[in-house]
């Protein structure tokens, strides 16, 4: 289906801008809760841009440690149950770090500015 | 205004107040009566209720407040445990608002209590603008001198505490909690898996808050006046609340001042030391301040689990189940050293 202008992540920003123009005239909890809304566009409209190549990405590297083909999710658990089970406790730095990458691209869409200098993205 | 042109007042406009007017008379006699009445806007998922009680001559701030809504495994102490434990705290001298009464069956109000309301502020950012850097200090150290004297309260004096599952194991309690919320993440995995590599010896067993953070105490100009929210309160180890009010989350923004946003370590530390605590190890501090950053993420995917799964929706309970990256993250940057 192709469709017409403007494109999702287009209206996703234009409802997230009305939504700061008008929270700020709203008081108390809905004032609260149009603040929070336009967050959880913003997170949306990042998703969308990002979440291709950051899953495509996380499922090369988990497939390359694992040793495995399966599904993303899949790796996931089974990379929760070998942590659980100590079988990385020999090279739990080597873990860290990859867990850290993944964490980093889950930060880059909830919200980008809570990453420390080192992590952020150089625009 | 006598009781008889009270009781018509009363009768031609219900406030909505009738309950807790009618919990009161049952304590104060018939001539007790309430007014004043405010509902804060930011109560949460508890109906809170700041009365004056006019008792005789005599008249007195106090907070109501009602559980209006409880989990079937909610991590939190019932109300009426609450109320105990606040009364321990107060007859001890720990700075608390003064336990006044509580509510029974014949209130028909469920679970809750009334308290002595105290005065101030606790939003973490109008007490970081209203304190100057010696006022921030002060603020700090007041926070380890009523942890001293709280953790120096004998644990016989709170035995209902025991049961709690806080009390009996509370990593292993958290790591049950997160294990019914069926949702996989490795960093919190890292996290319990590096608690139960460094485990440190267990100390002597208190009473600890078990909620000890900026935002849950009341500040004035005078510094800290009363310590509130125990639901979490249990028995555990002194260093647990040390290591919760230092999680990166708790410093708004203060990231400098790990203690609560508020001032360094050190002089706290030794603050409480001199207050008669026991001998702080910043190792020990630090094993309870992953512990916090692993509760705290926890708490967020508890969040977006009764948003999904249990219909209590809302846009704040969403966002703070993507939050939970944002406390993975910091969770992680503490293990590899890059925070402190």
């Amino acid at each position: 289906m192709s469709q017409d202008r403007p494109s999702i992540n287009d209206i996703l920003l234009t409802v997230q801008k009305f939504l700061d123009e008008t929270g700020p005239k709203l008081t108390g909890e809905a004032k609260y809760h149009a603040q929070v809304s336009s967050y959880l566009l913003g997170i949306c409209e990042r998703e969308l841009r990002l979440a291709g190549d950051f899953d495509r990405k996380e499922a090369a590297q988990l497939s390359e440690f694992l040793g495995s083909d399966a599904p993303l999710d899949a790796m996931t658990a089974d990379l929760c149950a070998n942590i659980r089970a100590g079988k990385y406790d020999g090279k739990f730095d080597q873990v860290l770090d990859l867990v850290l990458g993944q964490t980093i691209d889950k930060v880059k869409v909830v919200k980008p500015g809570h990453l420390a200098p080192m992590h952020r993205d150089a625009h | 205004m006598g009781s008889s042109s009270a009781f018509r007042f009363d009768a031609a406009m219900s406030d909505g107040f009738d309950d807790i007017r009618a919990a009161v008379k049952r304590r104060f006699g018939d001539k007790a009566e309430i007014a004043n009445v405010v509902v804060p806007t930011l109560g949460g998922v508890n109906r809170t209720v700041l009365f004056d009680l006019i008792d005789g001559s005599a008249t007195r701030r106090l907070v109501s407040r009602q559980e209006t809504y409880s989990a079937e495994d909610s991590p939190f102490l019932p109300a009426a445990q609450q109320f105990r434990v606040m009364k321990v705290a107060f007859a001890e001298g720990v700075p608390v608002p003064e336990p006044v009464f509580e509510y029974d069956a014949n209130d028909a109000m469920g679970s809750g209590f009334v308290t002595a309301f105290i005065d101030g502020e606790t939003m973490p950012q109008r007490i970081f603008r209203g304190a100057a850097p010696e006022a921030r200090l002060k603020i700090a150290t007041d926070l380890a001198r009523l942890l001293a004297r709280l953790h120096a309260i004998d644990v016989a004096k709170v035995p209902f505490l025991e049961v709690v599952p806080d009390s009996i194991d509370v990593i292993g309690n958290y790591l049950r909690l997160f294990d019914s919320y069926a949702e996989a993440h490795p960093a919190i995995e890292l996290g319990f898996r590096w608690l139960e590599r460094n485990r440190p010896s267990a100390g002597r067993r208190c009473l600890v808050h078990g909620d000890f953070r900026t935002g849950n105490f009341m500040v004035g100009p005078d510094g800290v006046r009363a310590a509130l929210d125990w639901e979490c309160a249990h028995i555990g180890q002194a260093m647990e609340d040390f290591g919760w009010l230092c999680v990166r989350s708790w410093r708004f923004g203060q990231i400098d001042l790990p203690v609560g946003g508020f001032a360094p370590r050190a002089p706290v530390y030794a603050a409480y030391e001199a207050a008669g605590g026991e001998r702080v190890d910043p190792q020990t501090v630090r094993f309870w301040e992953i512990f916090g950053l692993v509760r705290w993420a926890i708490y967020n995917v508890m969040q977006a689990y009764a948003h999904v799964e249990r219909g209590r929706r809302g846009v704040a309970f969403a966002a703070m189940g993507r939050n939970t990256s944002l406390v993975e993250y910091e969770l992680l940057m503490t293990l590899a050293g890059h925070y402190s």
